[in-house]
């Protein structure tokens, strides 16, 4: 018997949690799950081995967003192995000793998820160079595989699978206890279900990994404001509401304490605030009030409109310049999308919603 | 339970009290943390003398057992980290253990270091990068990035330190105390339980 059904759930336009969430949840999450990057491999070329085939120790790869570098060493190995290192010269490699980096020399973790590496290095890339292209297939990006020697101070220890998979469980923890303030939900589930929910990132199989999921996952059900106002046109933020009579869903996104979010900055540390989904008035938070609350040098509140004259009796608020742009699962975020809808539907698969902040290169006022 | 700028407030007094940690005020408000030096050494085996005693070896100078007959044991030096935990809004320790090489020492060694008061309960499972106690939520021991520096870190798990504080705190609190005694004593608390399963 599901642990999340309760007396509540009894109306017929409630989708029964074990047969699905609703539509547009579901879409959102597919779109995640299935969303990958394009990666060039390369061996340092200093470290090949003896009589490697030179011309091929490229390998492109391109690689589920929610999947972790130790998971795609074993693909690696076998290319490197068939195709470019001579078999005697590679005996002596120990492939837990492998190690990447990216082309400017940033050290890559073996527990952040690949497109957030991915999207880090991006905005890294945009500021150092070129800005982000508006319309364009992305451009792989390239990781220097080293394959011996790891930097154990800057990197976590192990880069087994096991370690990769202990740290991914921990964020899923996490992320559910600050969800709901325990880890009742991470818990409750029998030992077989929470091995399958890592089954199902080595896999890449949706179905296996939300099955699972779906438990501990918040569905981005409307928020219950029987008086408020209509919602504001946004595509992307609001799901359809099919039924704002319902009693509002216990275990619905802004039902949570507080959603799992980072931000990174690109040189900076990584910021982690509290995220309520609804404000103290009621209205859900909004990624412009959040970041107007933690980085408002970065993404200044838009002033008031001034008070209406006789000259000017339709004042508009004044703009603001747009110095940075916020990038979720590889898009850039409108600033009136809500924490707790971003929150059940594009967050990663360790349940933690990373927001990746970039400066714009040209500030539009 | 304590949000980010008592946190802040918090470790400015404390190293205001205690000089030999020193409050690194990190990027931002709320990003800074306490840190220290300390040095340890690799335990001995516990032995049994003749008087069938059990004797742990830190702290103990002369043995009379095969090990004794080893040099001085191998020096450690650790860094202490206490930063702050935003997902359990609470301290964390956090720390790194380093041989006279400089090379990082696995968890098996850091575990059997005079920085560790017991040896993990029975039934712990015991990997290369975390310890967890049989039917634990978390494991008690395992590897974290540093909030703020981001250097991977051994960090004990802070989720059951709120409800530890709180019930020593209840005892011990005076009306009359300001914001800064209260932030301190909260602190000192925190320590001393984390000086439980450590040698702080």
């Amino acid at each position: 018997m599901s642990a999340r059904h309760h007396p509540s759930q009894t109306t017929a336009s409630r989708l029964d949690k074990d047969k699905g969430t609703d539509y547009n949840t579901t879409l959102f999450r597919r779109l995640t799950w299935e969303g990958t990057v394009p990666l060039e491999i390369r061996v340092d070329p200093k470290e090949l081995p003896a009589n490697s085939d030179r011309g091929l120790e490229c390998y492109y790869v391109q690689a589920p967003r929610v999947s972790y570098l130790p998971l795609i060493v074993p693909e690696i190995r076998r290319f490197l192995m068939d195709v470019v290192f001579d078999e005697v010269a590679a005996k002596g490699l120990n492939h837990e000793e492998w190690w990447f980096e990216s082309e400017e020399g940033t050290l890559l973790k073996w527990h952040w998820p690949i497109g957030l590496i991915y999207d880090n290095h991006t905005i890294s890339a945009s500021i150092r160079s070129q800005p982000i292209p508006s319309t364009s297939m992305a451009t792989p990006m390239r990781l220097i595989l080293h394959l011996a020697a790891p930097p154990n101070d800057k990197l976590f220890f192990s880069s087994t699978v096991d370690a990769c998979k202990q740290a991914f469980m921990n964020q899923l923890k996490e992320a559910d206890f600050i969800r709901w303030g325990n880890t009742r939900r991470m818990t409750a589930l029998r030992k077989a279900d929470q091995d399958g929910l890592w089954e199902g990132i080595k896999e890449h199989s949706f179905d296996d990994f939300w099955r699972v999921a779906a438990k501990l996952t918040p569905t981005a059900g409307a928020p219950a404001r029987s008086n408020s106002p209509p919602p504001t046109n946004s595509s992307l933020s609001r799901p359809m509401v099919t039924d704002t009579a319902n009693p509002p869903d216990r275990d619905g996104a802004y039902s949570m304490r507080n959603v799992p979010v980072r931000i990174y900055l690109p040189d900076g540390p990584v910021l982690q605030e509290l995220a309520p989904p609804l404000l103290e008035d009621g209205t859900p938070l909004t990624l412009s009030h959040f970041f107007a609350t933690h980085i408002p040098l970065l993404f200044p509140a838009k002033p008031p409109p001034p008070p209406p004259s006789r000259l000017n009796p339709n004042p508009q608020a004044p703009l603001v310049p747009e110095i940075a742009y916020a990038l979720i699962q590889g898009v850039v975020a409108p600033p009136d999308a809500e924490l707790a809808w971003l929150g059940a539907c594009l967050a990663g698969a360790d349940g933690w919603l990373n927001i990746c902040v970039g400066a714009k290169k040209t500030v539009i006022v | 339970m304590l949000s980010r700028s008592q946190f802040a407030l918090a470790i400015g007094f404390f190293a205001q009290r205690h000089p030999h940690w020193s409050c690194d005020d990190g990027p931002r408000t709320g990003y800074g943390f306490l840190t220290r030096t300390t040095n340890h050494v690799k335990k001995e085996a516990a032995v049994i003398d003749d008087d069938e005693t059990l004797l742990v070896g830190e702290g103990v100078d002369e043995v009379e057992d095969l090990a004794s007959a080893l040099p001085a044991r191998p020096a450690l030096t650790v860094h202490e980290y206490i930063v702050y935990s935003a997902a359990f809004n609470v301290p964390a320790f956090y720390f790194t253990v380093h041989d006279s090489n400089g090379s990082f020492v696995p968890l098996v060694d850091v575990v059997e270091s005079s920085l560790f008061k017991f040896s993990p309960p029975d039934g712990s499972e015991t990997t290369a990068f975390a310890i967890t106690p049989p039917s634990a939520p978390f494991p008690l021991l395992s590897q974290g990035e540093h909030p703020t520096l981001g250097c991977p870190c051994w960090y004990l798990h802070p989720c059951e330190t709120e409800k530890a504080v709180a019930e020593f705190i209840s005892e011990v609190e005076l009306p009359d105390w300001n914001e800064e005694t209260r932030l301190v004593r909260w602190l000192d608390l925190w320590l001393m339980i984390v000086g439980s399963v450590l040698n702080l």
